[in-house]
């Protein structure tokens, strides 16, 4: 399932000497990446000063419904069964806009924390930390299908293969541990596109997230491929040494500079067998902390193990990580039981995680972001059901250098189109990397006789939202 | 059309100084209240200030929106309805908002309007810049440019006095190198040559016994023979088709948002590898990837060959769910096009979807002239297993002969028309009729009697079970010359369509019923005698044809006339565009002759009894002589331009053509019916079109030297690399152009070339031209995944030779699963390839993304690859079986190690290396000497050779 992509930096195109080879290592190839490209524009570091210096991302395959948790209609509300009073969007189930009957939220929203947001009862726990939410309530995306919107989501392209974001992050930031890859991603979708959500494109493969578990899944023990040797760890010391005596004869003979580069990285390797595992395992975990994030109770077991993964290999250094629900939230139909039992599976996991993080002082330079491929229309479909709804939902940020406690933009009355503040995907993508320092219209890799931006030619940073 | 004398006396008075009374007033107007509204809400994309022209359009000048953006002129001076201004304010279209983030409010729209309403006063003068302006493409000067002028005679440079050069191709270098002041290096030690040799052209290592034939007879008649037995060799089918492969995006699973498995693929991937084993021409083999489906053919088999060879053009990725069908098409072709620009041409055509190349010379309507083509060439169809949302591909039946060709054929045009019944039931009876644009099946739309609006008393009936749908209505002799029932329309596509009205008949049935038909050119009206049989089917009878007009007046009303007294019965009325009647037809006539002429009993299926019918086709399809092909659509024709590449902005209709910049001559004629890719195909393969050549000997090159002569392989365009030996590139494009497009002969003459057969290690070389940009020495190179995978398994003696075929269908209807390989032993090149989920031990060596052309892998070294050596049970499996073979092959004991060096790294070990080897092999048996202890131990010696770089790169 998992590609092993390069766990690391990429050795290729290096300098020939030794020293070259060990300085340019020092400093990590991302950040060469960026400062090749930075250089051109007489800048060594950053675009700007980051204000968040990770991003957790936490997916919610299958698009959550945003008028039954954080975008609150009073105007749906009071009109429940009636007509919706313009044309629905194109391209939608028929079946569902034949009729365009609204229907209210079947929950009840209340006012938290000093900011007053609104939050439905889905949500709970992350209601009581609604003073460090950030919630986009126009968001836009483009895909009335899952495919396209899922892919517009990862890559901002919802129908042409793209460099997803945290490979974009990659490439722009490299990695600060260099015995752990700078994108990783949990779990991620197998559908849907798959591994093009976390590819890398036409960027260097290095950039493509490593991953772990599958599909909304993670295995007790998961763990990257091929980082359980084979043979014991004394005969493994013992064979790497003479390997490694090979390989040197052969670079002094040759001095070709990938030989060098694979010496490196197998004693990389070598090293990455101890230290992922240890990030991987949560074993040591205080109990207090597990229970924070719901692990050991059923509902919210899966999704808490994730999260506090996720938390880990943030402290580790990981520099983009995903965290991703399996397709659970499409409800077409059965919307009460279905948005009631993800909610659950998810809720204090996530709570668990913005307090950890802000318990830990990790919050303000961790931006948390919250969100599906698309929302779900205020009309119904069936008896029970809502469609798919691009055209105006939510997604919510925490920490990083957002404001907390504050909602944006607005969709109309019914929560159908978003017509106040718009946020587009692409403008959404613009802000997390300006977040982390680069800014979206200078972060580009040439392919093809084209430089390519992770935004296209869209995109506009969404400085309402910084703290 | 009023418009232009008010611009022009605008424009008069604003240039003249004696501004009347009204137009001061105007002006005053502008600035006082439109100003501040283009100001705050659209100078910020719009304006100098800001340096952005977002769309092509400047907001901040009247010149600005005179010539407008990408959409054309956005204010039309007195005319609010047809400013385009007007339209994205509104927010009418979804697609088209502005401004983008937050509507304007109702008094500034109205302000907009009112401006526009007394012609658009606008005393800003600044004119735009030169530079600012739209700017022609000059296709003279372009085509004198290195990539697209065509081939003149190169003199071969005269050889120096060192008696260096061998060939041509090193009498090119030598002057490169010469003009550097540098000099090559030495010829290569006889084994590395030996294995670069045996790897470039098989992608297998050499075995022991030819590496030490080899060093008996270091003839150079020798090394010729051994080039010409390589070449020979199927493996080096396998190896080249390979390299063709990555350039065709080869896959067996669709990718996109469904992993579908493309049962049918490896039939082209079959046809490549023999296709360059046959040394066919290269001319030949790109023909029939662009248009095998429909050159002529002497055989069967011919037929079949091309057939499939142009799987390549559906072999992409696709968003098969994607709603919008029209943009799914366009996507596709796009896929296709930007495909065919980058494979063949070496140019980035897909660049220019949504405005003209910013760096090539290729415009927005060359884009489109060539879309127009594969816009016109089946690919996408229809749906998939009876879901709307879900299109499928389009496969065709290739030619048997006989009985089992006609049953094949008639199977697969049934499977067709029974895809498109269920489909349009189950969408019907989902919907209850209330059928949108977009969502319907791509051939004939049908309305149910449900979706009728009735007047007078009607009554369900399911009486009759010849019907569409779950019943028909009928007046029961009752409301004579009052009743009608009114279906109106809503057509998804402009375009004739043949109307056709559903009922059941017998003799008791109205033999007067009034239809009238609401068109595009009037109301037409006719009578219906509905005692007599329906033509279509025995269900449908035909009514006439009539053009509609998306989104116009569509209606059709079944009305009682009065004065007879039989039943009067309405089922349903269909619309079927007028190119898909020719292939329904078919498919009715086709299974009304298997049914003996009865009525077609698939209008008499339930849906579920289709649904098993669809199933039990598809299945036997699998096992069905068919090929992934494209077909030439009846509605081929012109294509709209997109304006900014959005499908629902319509530009002006452009001509198909090829691409200008290589084709100065008109437009080619086309048929009607014709895509115009057997003519793009004739084209691209004619002499004129240089840059075929070029592209083509460039890859070769690259494949052999480590770098093109043109770096950037897939990009000979203004951002691509140049060519570093320009003169070279084109002596290699006309030999081999002279040859008929003789791969292996080309790859014959550069293997026997001096340069080739150079040291890569030179240390004067390295320091004086670092990137070996003169090619004095050769470029080291790690082995391919697919060499790694395959030469283990090959000298393991595990490596089954024969072809593999449909290695793929044993995964089932998605390629979503782990693909292991642990078990497989063919090559690796018939391994399936799912897009979406790569083997990851291939992935992690820089496999092919078959997402996209790639002429040039990447060649990275990261951990997970040294993960992979060093824990992969694979490595460990064959290392042991290596052990076990050196342990068998040697009669001396002790012999082991020096067996494994000679068989793994083609060489004897030095006394030190043998010392190293057999201290690491007493040291991992614990200095047993038991033979399954020492097996073991030298397992490890063998994985470890098999993890060098020595191993791993070639020198």
């Amino acid at each position: 399932m998992n590609p092993l992509n390069n766990l690391h930096q990429s050795v290729e195109a290096l300098p020939l000497t030794r020293r070259h080879l060990l300085k340019s290592t020092a400093c990590g190839f991302g950040s060469m990446a960026l400062s090749g490209l930075a250089n051109a524009e007489g800048n060594l570091s950053f675009h700007h000063p980051p204000r968040a210096k990770r991003v957790i991302f936490l997916f919610m395959h299958g698009g959550p419904s945003h008028v039954d948790t954080f975008d609150y209609k009073p105007e749906l509300q009071k009109r429940d069964g009636q007509q919706l009073p313009f044309s629905p969007a194109k391209n939608l189930d028929p079946s569902a806009t034949k009729q365009a009957k609204l229907m209210g939220s079947p929950w009840e929203f209340k006012q938290h924390g000093q900011s007053g947001l609104r939050v439905s009862e889905l949500f709970p726990e992350v209601a009581k930390m609604s003073d460090d939410l950030c919630v986009i309530r126009s968001m836009q995306s483009k895909g009335q299908s899952h495919g396209q919107a899922v892919c517009m989501l990862h890559t901002g392209s919802d129908n042409f293969v793209r460099p997803s974001v945290g490979s974009w992050v990659s490439y722009g930031l490299g990695t600060e541990n260099h015995d752990l890859p700078g994108f990783v991603s949990i779990s991620p979708p197998a559908t849907h596109g798959g591994p093009r959500n976390y590819g890398p494109a036409f960027l260097p493969a290095v950039h493509q997230a490593t991953t772990i578990g599958s599909n909304g899944k993670l295995e007790e023990g998961a763990n990257f491929d091929f980082l359980s040797p084979v043979s014991a760890r004394e005969v493994q010391a013992k064979k790497l040494e003479f390997l490694q005596q090979m390989n040197r004869r052969h670079f002094e003979k040759t001095q070709f500079a990938p030989v060098e580069g694979m010496i490196q990285s197998m004693e990389m390797a070598y090293r990455m067998q101890t230290s992922a595992p240890d990030v991987i395992d949560t074993a040591n975990e205080p109990d207090h902390i597990k229970e924070l994030y719901g692990i050991g109770t059923e509902a919210t077991d899966t999704f808490g193990r994730q999260c506090l993964l996720a938390r880990r290999f943030a402290e580790s250094g990981v520099r983009y990580l995903q965290v991703s629900t399996p397709n659970v939230w499409d409800q077409h139909g059965n919307l009460v039981k279905g948005h009631e039992r993800n909610s659950r599976a998810v809720d204090k996991p996530v709570a668990g995680l913005l307090a950890d993080l802000k318990q830990r002082g990790m919050l303000e330079d961790t931006l948390v972001v919250w969100g599906g491929e698309f929302g779900r229309t205020p009309i119904v479909q069936g008896s029970n059901g809502r469609d798919h709804n691009p055209q105006g939902f939510t997604m919510w940020m925490a920490g990083g250098g957002v404001k907390g406690g504050y909602a944006h933009g607005e969709t109309d009355e019914f929560g159908y189109y978003a017509v106040k503040d718009k946020v587009h995907m692409h403008d959404l993508h613009a802000t997390i990397l300006h977040l982390m320092g680069m800014n979206h219209e200078r972060l580009t890799y040439r392919y093809a006789g084209r430089d390519f931006r992770l935004t296209d030619v869209y995109g506009e940073v969404v400085k309402g939202l910084f703290a | 059309m009023s418009a232009f004398p008010r611009i022009a006396a605008t424009s008069f008075v604003s240039c003249s100084l004696l501004l009347s009374a009204a137009a001061t007033e105007d002006f005053a107007f502008f600035e006082k209240e439109v100003r501040p509204v283009l100001v705050s809400h659209c100078y910020e994309c719009h304006s100098e200030e800001a340096g952005k022209q977002k769309g092509g359009l400047w907001l901040d000048r009247r010149e600005g929106w005179e010539q407008g953006g990408d959409s054309g002129p956005s204010v039309i001076p007195g005319d609010v309805e047809g400013s385009l201004l007007i339209e994205t304010v509104r927010y009418l279209e979804p697609s088209l908002q502005m401004p983008p983030k937050t509507r304007l409010s109702k008094e500034e729209i109205e302000v907009l309007e009112k401006w526009i309403a007394i012609g658009a006063p606008d005393p800003r003068d600044s004119r735009l810049a030169g530079a600012l302006r739209k700017e022609a493409i000059d296709y003279d000067a372009a085509r004198r440019e290195w990539a697209y002028r065509p081939l003149e005679p190169v003199e071969v440079p005269a050889s120096g006095d060192s008696h260096w050069a061998r060939t041509a191709v090193d009498s090119f270098i030598e002057a490169g190198l010469d003009s550097m002041g540098l000099r090559p290096a030495p010829d290569a030690p006889k084994t590395s040559l030996l294995r670069r040799l045996h790897f470039d052209l098989t992608g297998l290592p050499p075995t022991r016994r030819e590496v030490e034939q080899f060093r008996k007879d270091q003839s150079p008649e020798a090394f010729v023979a051994i080039v010409d037995e390589l070449l020979s060799r199927p493996a080096f089918g396998e190896k080249w088709g390979r390299h063709w492969l990555d350039v065709a995006r080869y896959a067996d699973s669709n990718g996109g948002d469904r992993n579908y498995t493309f049962y049918q693929a490896w039939r082209y991937r079959n046809w490549v590898i023999d296709a360059i084993n046959h040394d066919e021409s290269y001319y030949d083999f790109v023909k029939a990837q662009l248009a095998g489906d429909l050159l002529p053919a002497d055989s069967n088999e011919e037929k079949a060959r091309g057939l499939i060879a142009s799987t390549f053009l559906t072999l992409g990725p696709k968003m098969l769910t994607e709603r919008d069908k029209e943009k799914l098409r366009l996507d596709t072709a796009d896929e296709q096009l930007d495909t065919v620009g980058r494979a063949f041409l070496g140019l980035t055509i897909g660049c220019a979807r949504c405005h003209d190349h910013k760096f090539d010379p290729v415009s927005q309507e060359d884009y489109y002239a060539m879309a127009g083509i594969f816009r016109s060439t089946g690919v996408v169809t229809g749906t998939r297993n009876g879901c709307v949302n879900v299109a499928s591909w389009i496969e065709r039946p290739l030619p048997v002969g006989g009985e089992i060709e006609a049953e094949t054929t008639r199977k697969i045009e049934r499977l067709e028309l029974a895809m498109r019944l269920t489909v349009e039931k189950q969408f019907e009876n989902k919907t209850g009729g209330g059928t949108k644009e977009n969502e319907l099946p791509f051939s004939g739309v049908i309305y149910d009697d449900t979706d009728a609006e009735r007047i007078g008393e009607w009554t369900e009936s399911k009486f009759s079970p010849n019907r569409f749908g779950p019943g028909y209505i009928h007046d029961d002799k009752k409301g004579k010359g009052t009743n009608k029932a009114i279906f109106r329309g809503n057509l998804p596509v402009s375009g004739e369509y043949e109307v056709r009205v559903a009922y059941n008949a017998q003799a008791n049935r109205s033999g007067k019923v009034a239809v009238s038909i609401v068109a595009r050119d009037g109301q037409y009206e006719l009578i219906l005698n509905e005692t007599m049989a329906p033509s279509v089917g025995g269900l449908f009878e035909p009514v006439g044809r009539y053009y509609f007009e998306k989104g116009g007046d569509c209606e059709v009303t079944i009305a009682s006339l009065g004065g007879d007294q039989g039943y009067l019965i309405v089922d349903a009325v269909q619309f079927i565009a007028v190119p898909d009647i020719d292939r329904e037809a078919e498919a009715l006539a086709a299974v009304a002759a298997e049914e003996g002429g009865a009525l077609d009993p698939l209008f008499r299926m339930s849906e579920k009894e289709l649904k098993r019918e669809l199933s039990s086709l598809i299945k036997g399809l699998k096992d069905r002589p068919v090929a992934m092909a494209p077909r030439d659509d009846e509605a081929s024709g012109d294509i709209h331009l997109r304006v900014r590449g959005e499908v629902s902005q319509l530009g002006p209709e452009i001509p198909r053509n090829f691409l200008k910049v290589l084709h100065a001559a008109a437009p080619p004629v086309l048929e009607e019916g014709e895509s115009g890719r057997l003519q793009l195909a004739e084209w691209i393969v004619s002499e004129d079109n240089a840059l075929l050549d070029r592209v083509m000997v460039n890859r070769i090159w690259h494949h052999l030297f480590g770098r093109g002569i043109v770096e950037s392989v897939d990009n000979f365009g203004r951002l691509g690399s140049g060519p570093s030996h320009p003169e070279l590139l084109d002596y290699l494009a006309a030999s081999f152009r002279e040859s008929g497009g003789s791969i292996k002969r080309l790859v014959r003459e550069l293997v026997l070339s001096r340069c080739y057969q150079l040291s890569s290690d030179c240390e004067a070389g390295r320091l004086a031209d670092p990137a070996n940009k003169w090619f004095g020495r050769q470029n080291h190179r790690r082995l391919t995944a697919e060499e790694i995978r395959d030469g283990v398994l090959y000298l393991s003696g595990r490596l089954d030779a024969d072809p593999g075929h449909d290695t793929a269908n044993q995964f089932g209807d998605d390629l979503d699963k782990p693909i292991s390989f642990a078990k497989e032993r063919k090559r690796t090149v018939y391994l399936p390839v799912a897009r979406n989920n790569p083997i990851p031990e291939l992935a992690v060596f820089d496999a092919a993304n078959p997402d996209m052309v790639s002429g040039k892998r990447a060649q990275t070294t990261v951990p997970t690859q040294a993960l992979y050596l060093l824990n992969s049970e694979f490595m460990h499996k064959h290392a042991a079986v290596l052990a076990k073979l050196a342990m068998e092959e040697s009669t001396v004991v002790g012999d082991e190690i020096d067996w494994l060096y000679q068989t793994l790294l083609s060489r004897a070990p030095d006394p030190l290396e043998s010392q190293a080897a057999l201290g690491l092999v007493s040291e991992l048996s614990s200095g047993s000497e038991d033979d399954a202890a020492v097996e073991a131990a030298l397992g490890h010696l063998a994985h470890l050779m098999l993890a060098s770089t020595e191993y791993l790169y070639l020198d």
